[in-house]
């Protein structure tokens, strides 16, 4: 330390004994916390674990009992304990003001590290009323739990905000209902004051009953009726100013119930859940069969509108958030002005219920809560006496879903799916009084179980051929029938790496130097050859992909796919080419008619590198059969272009036309067309050749247009401040010139 | 509510003195036991419930609200049961003690210390220490507060009687501006805040928890009923067993959107403070034992606190704050600046954490104004500008902060702190003596900065790179008017981005083999020659490069300059 504080000396700065800490400071150093590093291995990134969504509710009778998840498989995963994850995240009375007097509580939203294990959680409490709750009040809260606590910190804000959304229109929508159920009784209670004479069995309705289980003593009236209307009072007063949300929720009623398309079975079975009628018909039979207990409402039914709003907001938080932090967008050309990080975060728009309904998820997310509403507001007492049956025959409900299923998603829908069937195999024991709607829908659901395990089976062998990696096979192929050329020089280069690879493997202390580094083989032939797979796929050109840079997977039938193989390939004219298609010249593709397919994937894997003309995409014409006349060229970038045998590419196209476009003849790598020197595509030189794979390729590809974005921005900005004036001359003060200011001053004439 | 008890007003004076305390001593340590009560803040685990059943028996406890009604909130509140506390005459310096709230009594009690500023700029309105306690659940050891609380009573009667029923606190809380209420509330509500703190920071489920020591669970908490945003962290006391500490910062609700920038720097900061409060902690456990014994008041700890307050009051008065604003600071004259290019390679390398020194304030002003459009929004928000007529010091954590040379050309900077700054710090003298090759001295690299195991002899070398990158940068930004630069950096800082990403896609890809000797020079390393050479950059770009993909994925660095974690 006297040598540091020497050297400080040295260079003029004084160091002052600080006396506060001084004493305190030696321990310190020693203490002091290193981050914890969130690239522990190599292998994983942290979005393997994928960020979930808990819905749960603070039961008064079972604690804290958990609704639902989004995505719903995950209630069933093993490896994640729901319940001991709630426990910890409403184990703690959260609300501000517990017990005391009703009022309307605000939401409180904490941000928790550690939750458990390596689980970091944004939970978000709030609070419904319900008239049969202890206290009025039902607590609930939504964690939306992450295993990456850098990106959870990060995004809490816009979190919060979300979650916000989220709650409102639960709790909008809860308040409207809620105050709808005071009235009357207020009503009720007012004449109960009136005319102490009339007793409540005179009243032949449900408020009757309901008083009843409000466990009202008729001396108190007076009392309640003031505290109930101090209630209304407050209630009403903050459903004042959410216009926004009672639209919304208007919205989704409307769409819940509309009559006229045949609607789905998980929204029948809602609907049927948040019914006022199912809910006293259920009383009223766990009264006569079971332990006579307090049985609160699900939450749905406190809510009808509103969750099923809260659930598709739900599934789009998990959508927009739930992409890892590594991942990047590729597979397009980048926009390079400089506005362009606000756009993407303000496209949230309010939830609509039409499409919500269409998706899968949505369903799927419904079932789950009435299943989840179901069990959460069913004491346990009653269960086990009601449903004895039940932990048995779920689990064989599991295991046979198992059975045809080996993804982990099917098991759980299969689970789920299983679980329902169970509960309605069990249930008419105790429903058999009624002969409605749900006992025939219970066994409308064992039938489709049925079916649709059957439906599984199928599925599942037909999705399983496609998914099998003909990789293996492709690679053996490559090496063993090397017609053209072409795959000839490829051959040998896989053979030189393939020692290099071998020696790699068996030994990788020897690392020395740059070529044991990286590893050839795999990057080359791990991916399809050029003209090998199925005929029918239309690649995709140009369209955006996200994946997170931390995986293996391969960007397969994804635009920019095989980009590294295309360097590898055409060599020395990739650098020109790439020169053609940044200032804007028409690219043709060559072959034979055999080479439909290679020019479709060169096609593919250069996409990203194309500058867009306008919003709609690139232009591409990809096969082209027959001469090629200038208004081709004109409205096209890049064009696939057939040359009949014994012909050649002079007698296709008119000599003025081919000198302006470029011309690759995808077998041959002949390239015709102008070549490239300067510096802004210099970083894609040899060096190219050295990334290991094409997403490490698409993003560097990316790094080299943003300096070419760097270079057009200030080129933009000299324009503006010179008033356009000789763009010649701009390009000069900015140092670029020759094939660089073409492709400056093309750029600059596209708007993208 | 304010329940002066004899023996503690005495102590109070004993309290506001603050009596220096770094070496506690025996004897007055004994003093204390002699004549102090333990004190009377005592949160309580349990549900509001049992805790009323308790309040009886023990005088100490914080009570919970039986409710009185008054009828003095917006809308009509009904008198459901008229309860005898009209006796408000001794309102004006104690409530009764009937009236019962979580009552910590503000004047006399010893675990309060009024020493944050009292500053309008100051955002902090409390810091709290808690501990959990085996038998007695969560406790508040002590809570630092800002000096006025107790002289605030220029609020009428009147108002402090509307505010006194628990109801009516709520209505005021969501139907009223917050900075409308008496000061009496806020009293209230801060303490209520203190204590929702203290029962969820330190509760059962930190002792029972998955989460090991090391792992010290940090927690943010936004609840606008109390008007109270707070940030927290648990740590643990090495010699006292398992009872886990924590410490937090309260902010009030309308301070939430300033508080959001500065997570990261307040997180740094708890941490640091937790640090030096365990050690505070051990010894004076060494004295007198932790067990049921509070912390005595400790003008050394407060200054910790008042530091930490004073810190973000330098950067709520100076922060650099929004971009555009930024404008006006800058200037053409910087990059005519030889050592600019120099200045931007290693303030990028050390991730935008910089010093800039110098005898003039515009110079200092136009050079961070400049190195602040290569910062994001976040980073942007913990650095400031600096002022002529104020004498700041060095702030660990802070991203970017001037430092006003004295005539002697000197500055007070401690070695220590420069080495317990979370990330190495670049440092830019603009002062004419310093001249031009030293002018840029930047610290140890990020993974041995971390490591600090091996200290070398100078913990600040001499910079004298220049990144190609940020050389053609900055030739482009000559020839624009300086309102132009922010969209040039801006993609520019894309580049770096892309690279970033790069360049951990292609370590993933090919990993990072273990290095056999620890190179001497950078560039003898040769995963990093191979990775320079395979993304086309020079070693100054190549450290900008890791040190933002450390910023993506932390560890990135250590892992490529080390090799492999295992």
């Amino acid at each position: 330390m006297a040598v540091t504080y020497a050297d400080l000396v040295a260079f003029g700065f004084a160091y002052v004994e600080d006396n506060v800490s001084a004493n305190v400071k030696k321990h310190k150093l020693s203490v002091k916390r290193s981050p914890v590093p969130l690239l522990t291995s190599e292998d994983m990134c942290l979005c393997e674990e994928e960020d979930f969504i808990i819905f749960a509710e603070f039961s008064e009778v079972k604690g804290p009992v958990a609704l639902f998840t989004v995505p719903s498989y995950v209630q069933h995963d093993e490896k994640i304990d729901i319940n001991s994850f709630i426990m910890r995240i409403m184990s703690v009375d959260y609300q501000a003001n517990p017990g005391g007097q009703f009022c309307i509580c605000q939401d409180t939203q904490i941000l928790q590290t550690y939750v458990s294990h390596n689980r970091h959680a944004y939970v978000h409490y709030f609070t419904l009323y319900d008239l049969h709750a202890r206290g009025f009040v039902r607590p609930l809260c939504v964690a939306y739990v992450s295993s990456n606590h850098q990106k959870l910190h990060r995004i809490f804000p816009q979190l919060r905000e979300h979650f916000l959304k989220v709650t409102e229109a639960i709790k909008v929508n809860n308040r409207q209902h809620f105050r709808n159920e005071i009235k009357p009784l207020l009503f009720s209670l007012k004449t109960c004051n009136k005319d102490e004479g009339v007793t409540e069995e005179s009243q032949e309705t449900d408020l009757s009953n309901i008083i009843s289980k409000m466990n009202i003593q008729p001396g108190q009236c007076l009392h309640q009726y003031e505290d109930l209307k101090f209630m209304l009072t407050a209630v009403e007063s903050s459903l004042v100013g959410v216009e926004c949300t009672l639209a919304a929720l208007d919205h989704w009623s409307n769409a819940l119930t509309y009559k006229d398309s045949p609607s789905p079975k998980e929204l029948q079975d809602y609907l049927a859940l948040i019914s006022p009628a199912s809910y006293l018909k259920h009383m009223n039979l766990n009264g006569s069969n079971c332990v006579v207990e307090k049985k609160l409402r699900p939450i749905p039914a406190l809510c009808p509108w509103g969750s099923a709003c809260a659930l598709s907001l739900l599934l789009s938080a998990l959508q927009s958030f739930g992409s890892c932090d590594l991942s990047a967008c590729l597979g397009y050309f980048p926009s390079l002005s400089s506005t362009q990080r606000n756009t993407t975060s303000q496209k949230q728009d309010e939830p609509n219920a039409w499409e919500a309904l269409m998706k899968s998820e949505f369903l799927q997310l419904l079932q789950a809560l009435s299943v989840g509403a179901l069990e959460a507001s069913t004491p346990s007492l009653d269960e086990q006496e009601c449903y004895p049956t039940e932990g048995s025959s779920f689990k064989e409900g599991g295991t046979s879903g198992n059975e045809g299923s080996s993804s982990y998603h099917s098991l759980s829908d299969s689970n789920s799916d299983a679980k329902n069937t169970v509960r309605g195999d069990s249930v008419p024991s105790s429903f058999h009084v009624s002969t409605d709607l749900s006992l025939e829908s219970t066994v409308q659901r064992t039938q489709e179980r049925v079916g649709f395990q059957d439906s599984f089976h199928t599925v599942n062998d037909n999705s399983f051929s496609p998914c099998q990696p003909p990789g293996g096979e492709d690679f053996h192929s490559i090496i063993g029938s090397c017609s053209s050329p072409q795959c000839s020089i490829n051959n040998n280069i896989s053979d030189e790496n393939t020692d290099n690879s071998e020696v790699q493997y068996s030994s990788t202390s020897s690392s020395n130097g740059s070529e044991s580094f990286h590893d050839i083989l795999e990057a080359l032939h791990s991916d399809d050859n050029w003209s090998l797979g199925s005929i029918d796929e239309t690649l995709p050109l140009g369209v955006p992909w996200n994946q997170c840079l931390w995986t293996r997977q391969k960007p397969i039938t994804k635009s920019g796919h095989r980009l590294l193989k295309f360097f590898w390939t055409y060599r020395s004219a990739a650098q020109h080419i790439i020169y053609s298609l940044l200032m804007g010249r028409t690219l043709v593709l060559t072959g034979d008619a055999s080479s439909e397919r290679r020019v479709q994937r060169v096609m593919s894997a250069l996409s990203p590198l194309i500058p867009p003309l306008d919003s709609n995409g690139l232009r591409v014409l990809r096969w082209h059969q027959g001469i090629l006349v200038s208004a081709h060229i004109a409205s096209y970038q890049l064009i696939g272009m057939c040359i009949p045998e014994r012909l050649s590419i002079h007698d296709m196209i008119s000599p003025r036309d081919k000198n302006s476009v470029t011309i690759l003849d995808v077998n041959t790598e002949q390239l015709l067309g102008p070549a490239y020197h300067g510096h802004l595509l210099a970083p894609i030189g040899n060096n190219v050749r050295d990334f290991p794979s094409d997403h490490s390729l698409l993003l560097y590809m990316q790094s080299v247009l943003s300096g070419i974005g760097r270079k057009l921005q200030a080129y933009k900005a000299l324009m503006a401040a010179c008033n356009n004036e000789l763009p010649s001359h701009a390009c000069r003060q900015l140092d670029v010139q020759g094939c660089d200011a073409d492709i400056i001053r093309y750029l600059s004439k596209i708007s993208f | 509510m304010f329940t002066v008890s004899n023996h503690s007003s005495s102590i109070m004076d004993e309290t506001n003195c603050h009596k220096p305390c770094e070496i506690v001593g025996k004897a007055v340590s004994d003093k204390r036991k002699g004549d102090l009560s333990p004190p009377m803040i005592r949160s309580v685990a349990m549900s509001a419930n049992i805790a009323s059943t308790v309040q009886d028996e023990v005088k100490h406890l914080i009570k919970v609200n039986p409710l009185p009604a008054e009828s003095a909130s917006k809308y009509e509140v009904l008198r459901m049961s008229p309860e005898p506390n009209e006796e408000n005459s001794d309102f004006s310096d104690t409530y009764s003690a009937d009236n019962d709230y979580p009552s910590i009594d503000l004047h006399c009690i010893s675990i309060c210390s009024h020493v944050l500023p009292n500053d309008d700029d100051s955002i902090i309105s409390a810091m709290v220490l808690s501990r959990w306690d085996d038998i007695m659940g969560p406790r508040t050891i002590r809570a630092w507060l800002p000096e006025n609380v107790n002289e605030s009573e220029g609020s009428s009667d009147m108002e402090v009687m509307k505010f006194t029923s628990p109801r009516s606190v709520k209505a005021a809380c969501q139907f009223s501006c917050p900075h409308q209420m008496s000061s009496k509330v806020n009293k209230i509500l801060l303490m209520k805040a203190i204590k929702y703190v203290t029962s969820h920071t330190v509760n059962y489920t930190c002792v029972t928890g998955s989460s090991t020591p090391e792992e010290n669970t940090s927690a943010m908490f936004v609840v606008p009923d109390l008007d109270m945003v707070a940030q927290s962290l648990m740590f643990h006391v090495p010699l006292s067993g398992s009872s886990p500490y924590s410490l937090a910062v309260l902010v009030k609700y309308s301070n939430y959107s300033k508080l959001l920038p500065l997570r990261k720097l307040c997180q740094h900061w708890l941490e640091r403070l937790s640090v030096r409060l365990s050690d505070f902690l051990l010894s004076v456990s060494d004295v007198q034992g932790l067990e049921g014994v509070e912390i005595p008041p400790s003008s050394m700890v407060d200054s910790w606190m008042v530091e930490m307050c004073n810190m973000l009051i330098s950067l709520q008065v100076n922060g650099l704050g929004e971009l555009c604003a930024l404008q006006s600071y800058l200037s053409a004259s910087t990059l005519g600046n030889p050592i600019v290019e120099r200045a931007v390679t290693s303030h990028l390398q050390t991730s935008g954490c910089t010093i800039v020194m110098g005898n003039n304030t515009t110079d200092i002003n136009s050079m961070i104004s400049f190195l602040a459009l290569f910062m994001d929004e976040e980073a942007r928000c913990c650095s400031r500008l600096v002022r002529s007529g104020q004498r700041y010091t060095f702030q660990i954590g802070l991203y970017l902060q001037g430092l006003l040379l004295d005539e002697f050309g000197c500055r007070d900077l401690s070695t220590e702190e420069l080495l317990d700054n979370p990330l190495p710090v670049t440092w830019v003298d603009l002062s004419k003596s310093a001249g031009i090759a030293g002018a840029i001295r930047q610290g140890l690299p990020l993974h041995q900065h971390q490591s600090k195991g091996d200290q070398s002899e100078s913990v600040m070398i001499v910079f004298k790179e220049e990144s190609s990158l940020v050389r053609g940068l900055v030739r482009d930004l000559k020839q624009l008017p300086p309102h132009q630069w922010a969209g040039v950096v801006s993609i520019f800082m894309q580049q770096l981005h892309k690279l970033a990403l790069t360049l951990l896609s292609v370590i993933h890809w090919n990993g990072v083999p273990p290095l056999t000797d620890r190179p001497k020079n950078i560039t003898d390393n040769p995963t990093i020659r191979h990775l320079c050479s395979t993304l086309h950059i020079d070693d100054a770009t190549f450290r900008m490069v890791l040190a933002h993909a450390d910023k993506i994925r932390p560890g990135a660095y250590r892992l490529v300059m080390e090799g492999s974690l295992r």
